[in-house]
């Protein structure tokens, strides 16, 4: 679980910067049938990692409220299994709300111009864009993650034996 | 009348009822003839099931209500201060459900017996809820504000 996070995390900062930053020109130089495919993936890419970090960041808050033990551990995979199968649809959900104005991001565009110069400031305006587009995705998904995590419980809650008839359903 | 606006408002509405009334109907109706009507050994086999049952059917309404209320959100098409303060809401509704269904709620369902450790988890149980359900209304104070107060989202997007 911790991998995963940590590999949708790495996939996510490093297609993030490199939307931002026009990168896949440097990957083009080097392999330009490859660099093609980053360039026409990798926003997608930004989107499905930011939606599977705030997956897999609900599930993980989700089972930390939990008591531990076997119908934790399932919970977690059923889960993650789920989040996986629905990562196409809540990545796009996500990036459709996410696509709404909160501020209109002028002030932030004309203090970095201001302060880095155009070329510069241009270019951190796009990043910071693009960090801040991935950020509020992966806020959208969160709540996801974690209720599909509080639905595997529940189903598997239903299949677990009471305590004072565990015994006898073990033996 | 039958738009798609239309049908994912009332499931949302629709989940909201089954939440909340479920839990309030626990809380006040159900726990208190309980803890007047059966002894304690038979008490608690009836209380664990009904955590149970009702941890299902909650924590399922809440995974219907994040889905249509973030198609809701599409179909309101803006984000406001004050839709960030439900959803960091709602975000605490679902942890507070996962732990009162998947701590609170497993102890009990594990318990041997009746005990006092045990009628402290349901006392405990019956506070987060409340704590949930106060929470829920709130949201729903919320989101009559985004939609019909005098800030209301759908007008400054107009």
């Amino acid at each position: 679980m911790g991998r995963l996070t940590a590999l949708a995390i790495l996939l996510g900062v490093i297609f993030t910067l490199s939307y931002g930053s026009g990168a896949h020109i440097a990957v083009r130089y080097l392999n330009p049938s490859f660099g093609a495919w980053w360039n026409a993936n990798e926003f997608a890419i930004v989107e499905c990692a930011a939606a599977a970090i705030g997956m897999l960041i609900g599930i993980r808050v989700g089972a930390r409220l939990v008591q531990g033990g076997a119908l934790r551990n399932r919970s977690m995979i059923a889960a993650v299994i789920v989040s996986a199968l629905a990562l196409p649809i809540v990545g796009r959900v996500s990036a459709e709300v996410a696509r709404f104005k909160f501020t209109s991001g002028g002030s932030v565009q004309a203090w970095l111009i201001d302060g880095f110069g155009y070329d510069l400031g241009s270019i951190l305006d796009k990043l910071l864009m693009a960090g801040v587009y991935s950020i509020k995705i992966a806020l959208f998904a969160l709540p996801v993650g974690m209720i599909l995590f509080g639905v595997a419980i529940a189903v598997f809650m239903t299949t677990e034996p009471a305590g004072d008839t565990a015994g006898a359903t073990s033996k | 009348m039958f738009s798609l606006r239309l049908v994912v408002l009332f499931v949302h509405i629709v989940a909201v009822i089954v939440a909340l009334g479920g839990s309030l109907f626990s809380t006040f109706a159900l726990a208190p003839v309980l803890a007047a009507e059966l002894d304690a050994p038979t008490r608690l086999r009836v209380a664990r099931r009904i955590v149970r049952r009702l941890g299902a059917i909650v924590l399922t309404s809440l995974a219907v209500l994040v889905v249509t209320g973030l198609l809701n959100v599409l179909f309101i098409g803006g984000v406001s201060i004050l839709l960030a303060i439900k959803l960091i809401l709602v975000v605490l509704v679902i942890g507070l459900a996962l732990y009162q269904y998947g701590n609170i709620g497993t102890q009990i369902w594990r318990a041997a017996g009746p005990s006092p450790e045990v009628a402290e988890l349901q006392a405990r149980f019956r506070r987060v809820g409340l704590t949930v359900g106060s929470i829920v209304l709130l949201i729903v104070y919320l989101s009559l504000g985004l939609t019909r107060g005098t800030g209301a989202i759908v007008e400054s997007i107009r």
